[in-house]
């Protein structure tokens, strides 16, 4: 029976809401800034010129798609999905303004093999960071485990590289910001897959999903649209 | 709306009986927002204390590149986990790490007026009191942020407690162009970020593990949790989960 609000103290009840994991696109979107910046930083392609052209992707999917991911996630219950989307959010964010700042001439940055220690130590501490919420994940996805624990060894060998001006540990540093990407995309795609397949991709613990659902209601009620 | 209203019993609209209506309270459980923000004035306030007590870079060469992710990882991303907190019931947090969110963005504002050319940011050895004022209020609702995390635990609780006086060192630094006040503030600052980054990963630890992984650092008998806190491996929270469905019902790594 309900309660009234004079009749005492009210009922209380917790309800959960289901969603979809906020880290599809979380994954979808750190890996794309990592492959486009990851890439250039090794040396792979193009010249000191080209972050003018890809400084809006990183700025808007990395930075603000991902940060849209991050604070979904504290409503999905990630808290590994809110601080390493939102970690990583800002820092696309804040490299996105970097470049823009120099497309514009109001600054100038180094070359990409040069010192360049600002960077060198944000990259410090978005290591310390990562592997943090890489041991967090460690306790229920491997998956997600490896591709923070790699993109935290990506960024310490980009501190070093930025820090003594390195082309070689630049190149290192580079390539393993792309394989980070390439286990985040495993990791994203396994979560979407697993969910509209309904069955796991990857080990996980918990078992087979069987989600609460009315599929004749709206989006929301049901599973999907 | 109107077919809710036809269809309730006199009953059912008045269980009580008094003429008010019925009332049930709705918790929902959300991800811990606190790490977010710590983690963002963790790494904010280590790349920026280091670089004014002079361990790397120039005075007017490293600015221009800093700014920009400390105004978006120790201001927007902190601001954000700290309007999160309000939904996880969190005074400390809703308060504190908005305030400090809020400040990094505005050091990012003028560090942008500054590489446009609008305006010169002086030396440290110059007294910049329009800056220093900032760290009044910051000092003071940080030390009262420390008197209300005596609590919850230690680890907080020595964030904003050093938080809280190195914003006062650093307030009289800046008033009066003094670096030795700057620096001892700066340090304070550097222990503070520290304490953060422990705070922000036992929280984390702790909900992704189900299980106590860092010590929480709790005063028995001062402090809202257990002694079990303490102790790694100890469970401290018992989640209502449906382990089959999907996030948000569950909690997920």
């Amino acid at each position: 029976m309900q309660s009234s609000i004079r009749s005492g103290r009210p009922e209380a009840r917790i309800v959960l809401q289901p969603l979809a994991a906020p880290s599809v696109l979380g994954y979808f979107a750190l890996a794309s800034a990592l492959i486009v910046y990851g890439s250039w930083f090794a040396g792979g392609w193009g010249t000191e010129k080209d972050p003018s052209s890809f400084f809006p992707f990183l700025l808007l999917f990395g930075g603000v798609g991902q940060l849209g991911a991050a604070l979904w996630s504290y409503r999905a219950r990630s808290a590994v999905g809110a601080a390493l989307h939102g970690s990583w959010a800002a820092f696309w964010m804040g490299l996105g303004v970097i470049y823009l700042l120099v497309t514009t001439k109001t600054i100038t940055v180094p070359p990409r093999d040069a010192h360049w220690g600002s960077l060198g130590q944000w990259m410090i501490y978005m290591s310390v960071i990562t592997f943090t919420t890489a041991f967090a994940d460690l306790a229920r996805d491997r998956v997600g485990f490896l591709a923070q624990a790699v993109l935290g060894a990506a960024a310490a060998c980009a501190a070093v590289a930025l820090l003594l001006g390195s082309s070689g540990w630049e190149e290192v540093a580079g390539w393993l910001f792309v394989a980070a990407a390439a286990v985040a995309i495993f990791a994203g795609t396994a979560l979407m897959m697993g969910a509209i397949y309904g069955r796991a991709f990857i080990p996980q613990r918990g078992g087979k999903a069987d989600p609460v659902a009315y599929e004749h209601g709206d989006p929301g009620v049901k599973v999907g649209q | 709306m109107a077919q809710i209203e036809r269809h309730a019993t006199p009953r059912e609209a008045d269980p009580g009986g008094d003429g008010t209506p019925p009332a049930r309270i709705h918790l929902a459980p959300i991800a811990p927002p606190a790490t977010l923000g710590l983690f963002g004035f963790f790494a904010s306030t280590m790349v920026v204390s280091t670089w004014l007590l002079g361990w790397w870079g120039t005075a007017t060469g490293s600015p221009p590149t800093m700014f920009e992710i400390a105004a978006f990882f120790g201001g927007v991303a902190q601001f954000a986990a700290g309007l999160w907190c309000i939904r996880a019931r969190d005074y400390i947090g809703s308060a504190l790490l908005t305030m400090w969110g809020t400040y990094w963005m505005a050091w990012g504002f003028i560090q942008a007026l500054a590489a446009a050319h609008v305006i010169t940011v002086p030396p440290l050895t110059t007294p910049q009191q329009g800056f220093a004022v900032w760290f009044i209020p910051l000092a003071l609702f940080t030390s009262l942020g420390a008197v209300a995390a005596l609590r919850e635990n230690l680890p907080l609780f020595t964030v904003l407690a050093t938080v809280g006086a190195g914003s006062a060192f650093v307030c009289g630094g800046f008033w009066g162009g003094d670096t030795t006040w700057i620096k001892v503030g700066a340090w304070l600052f550097v222990i503070g970020a520290c304490a953060a980054w422990y705070t922000g990963a036992m929280v984390l630890f702790e909900y992704s593990w189900g299980r106590v992984v860092l010590p929480f650092g709790v005063i028995p008998g001062l402090m809202k949790l257990s002694r079990a806190a303490n102790r790694p491996g100890a469970r401290i929270s018992a989640p209502v989960e449906y382990g089959l469905g999907q996030p948000g019902a569950r909690r997920v790594p």
